[in-house]
């Protein structure tokens, strides 16, 4: 099994309420209370993500009132002792609003179901600690992944900014991201060169990628056979170590598959007696054919054994 | 049902076997067919494919291939290339001989059992080198046997020699031979690289060409008097017709323009005392025959005697291809004839690949006459010329195949070289497990292609289930090639400190033949795995066990606008 599990998993259907700033946040508090530790900050909470490789980084979510908006909250990664301070991310409360959630102690995938690249902003948010290679004993690793050991790495994207690609409808980021891995930090408000931008690792045929990435690609599924079946990928992610250096693979995404075709958005699929649901699907040209991006919703469904990784690194 | 487990996890799919050879061609505008086309066969048969009788059975049934036994007790070292230890009397010969020595003069020699029924070209027969045949592995008195299994004569048609050992495949020739139709009779081959101008001395019309010390000698023994007396054949010009055995194309070759005719058993003993003793039990029996290696023609020791089954010669211009040898993959899923090839226009000699699909029918005409139906050609071929700077090379060739495919590519990938390449694979069995894919694909990249990219829109074919197979001129859009990360700027797929990634090597081409837009995973190409970094061909690493060698690779390119093509490579395990 090539999926990279951090457990327990809570998959919240629709049920983070979020009507209000203050409703939203406690919904957030029920949800991530269990699976991390926390200590009380101004107006909200700093919860500590671990990762089962024992990375750790915070995620800080407060009423910030940003702009004067009373229904954003802020959320914010930052290191484990808080010197390197990530984008300043908001997602909006809204009036008979509820989102949903994916979460485990390293990662937390919050969305308006059926919302996609529809605005307004501030409707979805990812971050998380990766799984870095490297540091598991099971991986097939021929290789340290990073300069010496990995000892910081995280990341975070949303939709709040004007070009609002995030991982809920684009394999890459867009103006509103942060990443950190060993204390080099990037965020998406200071200039970095496309090369270097936060992304999720597709695959396609080995022909030039078009400039646009709304061109048409090729699909990766299975001749002669049901339509669209794909291949199953491990979901890599990539950044630059600075905002000038190429992006490079730092690992992959806990408790998800990228299969290598188009999905509809929240979608449920079973897949060899698990159950995922679709977290990805980019509604611009052809670009949603190049993969989706499925979530493990019951970890108790996942087979035992088996190594992590899809990748020798 | 999609198995998932296996989809989505990084493995080789490694076949049964894997061998790999350097076919080196011999001069840049010489290509020597012989020692390829036989390093090719050699190679495949050691990863496991098997020879097929093109030939068919009154009644259009399948022809056996024949087999050889030894007569006498057979101990290790006695000369026997590859054979079991305790190979002894009535063991089947089955081992097919492979010895190269980095002589090109011997190129290809046959280190063993010489007892080959099976297609073959002409150029191919095996030698030793002389001493060490005769002193070394042959000892004297050795017998071996040949056994006619389920032989029969060929009605051919006329005008038409057949040379056959009683029920096996022998060559043919449509030459309008004036020596008569020697159908039905019993022959086999005798090999001699002889002295120069050996032959000449008994040619029977003395229009034979100049022979030249690059030329043997090939002896034709008859074993059954059909009234034709002896005769030898030198040609070293494409225009000559020196004897029916030795048609025009002779002068392509390095080693066996001259034939001998020996009349009967009688003649043999007489015209070559290094045999000492043949007899024949029946014609329906076996065939034995003691070797007594003592004797010597000349200076030059016998090199040895080849039971042949010959196919070569085909076509009746001198420019004509043929020959070669029909081979499948163990599980039947490729099959493909190999045999020289001629360019009418330049009189290059290359090595031309038939692939056959369903629509194939490899039978004895079509096959020595012309391609079979249904079959898709490619071919390769030796130094092309230079350019400014880079004078003609020679390609050197490797072939690294396994018993679901294989590779053959210049590792000398020099840019003033023609850069021939091939891949031939089955990428999909029925225990890939996917999700109602083909049960078997059958992908074949032509020349030109591997080394330029890993996704190809240019002579290519695909068989899906064992349908007919497509190539890419009838497709307009669809491009075949290889899966991998989809991440361009010029800049491999790595990790933080630099290192490549080991991916899958999933294959894509047009699902069904169908052309449109869109190729579709036909699955992984066996023995196969894609590393996002580009390294030249024929660089090697080792992983898992095994010795990968590069058979594809492609840098950073000019792509579309501001991201180019991915960079990644194609590793192949060879042994």
């Amino acid at each position: 099994m090539s999926i990279a599990r951090a457990f327990p998993i809570v998959y919240s259907p629709s049920g983070v309420g979020a009507s209000t700033n203050a409703a939203f946040r406690a919904s957030l508090h029920t949800l991530l209370s269990p699976l991390m530790a926390f200590t009380t900050i101004t107006n909200g909470f700093s919860y500590t993500l671990s990762s089962p490789q024992g990375l750790a980084a915070k995620l800080n979510i407060w009423d910030s009132a940003l702009g004067g908006d009373p229904d954003a909250v802020a959320f914010q990664l930052t290191s484990f002792d808080g010197t390197r301070v990530g984008f300043l991310h908001q997602v909006r409360a809204a009036l008979g609003r509820t989102f949903s959630a994916h979460a485990c102690p390293c990662q937390l995938l919050l969305w308006i179901p059926t919302v996609g690249r529809d605005l307004p902003l501030g409707t979805a948010f990812q971050c998380g600690i990766p799984f870095v290679p490297n540091l598991s004993p099971a991986s097939a690793c021929v290789a340290p992944i990073g300069p010496g050991s990995a000892e910081e790495c995280w990341w975070s994207c949303s939709d709040w900014a004007d070009d609002s690609r995030n991982f809920r409808w684009s394999f890459e980021s867009g103006g509103a991201w942060s990443v950190c891995y060993n204390a080099h930090l990037m965020l998406s408000s200071l200039p970095f060169q496309e090369l270097a931008r936060l992304r999720l690792v597709t695959q396609a045929l080995a022909t030039p990628i078009p400039t646009s990435l709304g061109a048409p690609r090729t699909l990766l599924r299975l001749s002669n056979g049901v339509p669209n079946g794909p291949l199953y990928l491990d979901p890599m992610i990539m950044w630059g170590d600075t905002p000038t250096s190429p992006s490079t693979v730092k690992g992959q995404l806990f408790n998800c598959v990228l299969p290598s075709a188009d999905r509809a958005l929240d979608g449920g699929y079973t897949v060899d007696s698990v159950d995922f649901l679709n977290y990805l699907h980019d509604p611009i040209s052809d670009q949603s054919k190049w993969s989706s991006l499925f979530l493990v919703l019951d970890q108790t469904q996942l087979p035992t054994g088996a190594g992590l990784g899809n990748y020798v690194y | 049902m999609t198995d998932f487990l296996n989809n989505n996890s990084f493995s080789v799919r490694y076949s049964d076997k894997r061998a790999n050879l350097s076919a080196r061609a011999i001069d840049s505008d010489w290509f020597d067919g012989n020692a390829c086309i036989d390093t090719v066969r050699n190679t495949l048969f050691t990863a496991g494919w098997s020879f097929v009788n093109p030939l068919k059975i009154a009644g259009g049934g399948t022809m056996l291939l024949g087999s050889a036994v030894l007569q006498t007790d057979y101990h290790r070292g006695q000369g026997y290339m590859e054979l079991a230890d305790t190979a002894g009397p009535g063991t089947a010969l089955s081992s097919l001989p492979y010895y190269i020595n980095g002589n090109p003069d011997y190129a290809a020699v046959g280190a063993i059992v010489p007892l080959r029924f099976l297609l073959k070209s002409a150029q191919g027969l095996y030698q030793f080198e002389s001493g060490n045949f005769a002193t070394a592995f042959l000892g004297p008195g050795m017998r071996l046997g040949v056994r006619f299994d389920g032989g029969v004569d060929m009605d051919l048609p006329a005008g038409t020699v057949l040379n056959q050992i009683r029920g096996l495949p022998a060559y043919a020739e449509r030459w309008p031979w004036s020596n008569g139709n020697f159908s039905g009779t019993l022959y086999f081959w005798m090999y001699d690289r002889a002295a120069n101008n050996w032959a000449e001395t008994t040619l029977p019309g003395g229009n034979c060409g100049q022979v030249n010390d690059r030329f043997g000698s090939f002896i034709l023994a008859r074993h059954e008097s059909a009234g034709i007396g002896p005769f030898l054949a030198g040609v070293n010009s494409p225009s000559a017709v020196c004897s029916p055995l030795a048609i025009g194309r002779a002068w392509q070759f390095r080693q066996p323009p001259q034939i001998v005719f020996i009349p009967d058993t009688d003649g043999l003993d007489r015209s070559l005392d290094w045999v000492a003793q043949t007899g024949r039990d029946s014609v329906t029996g076996d065939l034995n025959f003691k070797a007594d290696m003592t004797g010597t023609i000349g200076n030059n020791a016998v090199t040895f005697f080849d039971f042949e089954t010959l196919a070569f010669f085909t076509g009746p211009q001198p420019t004509a291809s043929g020959g070669g040898w029909v081979m499948t993959s163990p599980g039947g899923e490729i099959t493909v004839i190999i045999r020289q090839s001629v360019d009418p226009s330049s009189e290059l000699v290359g090595m031309e690949f038939l692939f056959a699909d369903s629509r194939s029918s490899i039978v004895y005409d079509s096959f020595f006459y012309g391609r079979p139906s249904g079959a898709v050609s490619y071919k390769l071929w030796g130094g092309l010329g230079g350019r400014i700077g880079h004078p003609p090379q020679v390609p050197d060739y490797r072939i690294i195949a396994s018993s679901l495919g294989f590779a053959i590519i210049d590792v000398l990938n020099d840019p003033g070289n023609a850069r021939n390449c091939l891949l031939a694979v089955c990428p999909r069995l029925a225990q890939e497990q996917l999700d109602g894919g083909a049960t078997k694909s059958v992908l074949i990249v032509g020349p030109n292609n591997l080394n330029q990219g890993m996704a190809w829109d240019q002579t290519f074919s695909v068989s899906n289930d064992g349908a007919d197979f497509i190539t890419s001129t009838a497709l307009a859009f669809t491009r075949a090639g290889i899966c991998t990360a989809a991440f361009g700027f010029n800049y491999p797929l790595l990790t933080s400190n630099g290192r490549t990634f080991l991916q899958n090597a999933w294959v894509m081409a047009p699902p069904a033949g169908r052309d449109g837009p869109e190729s579709q995973i036909l699955g992984r190409v066996p023995d196969c795995l894609v590393l996002t970094g580009d390294q030249p061909q024929g660089y090697r690493f080792s992983f898992d066990g095994h010795t990968f060698i590069c058979i594809a690779t492609q840098g950073p390119g000019t792509g579309v606008g501001g991201r180019d093509r991915p960079v990644c490579s194609l590793w192949m395990a060879a042994d």
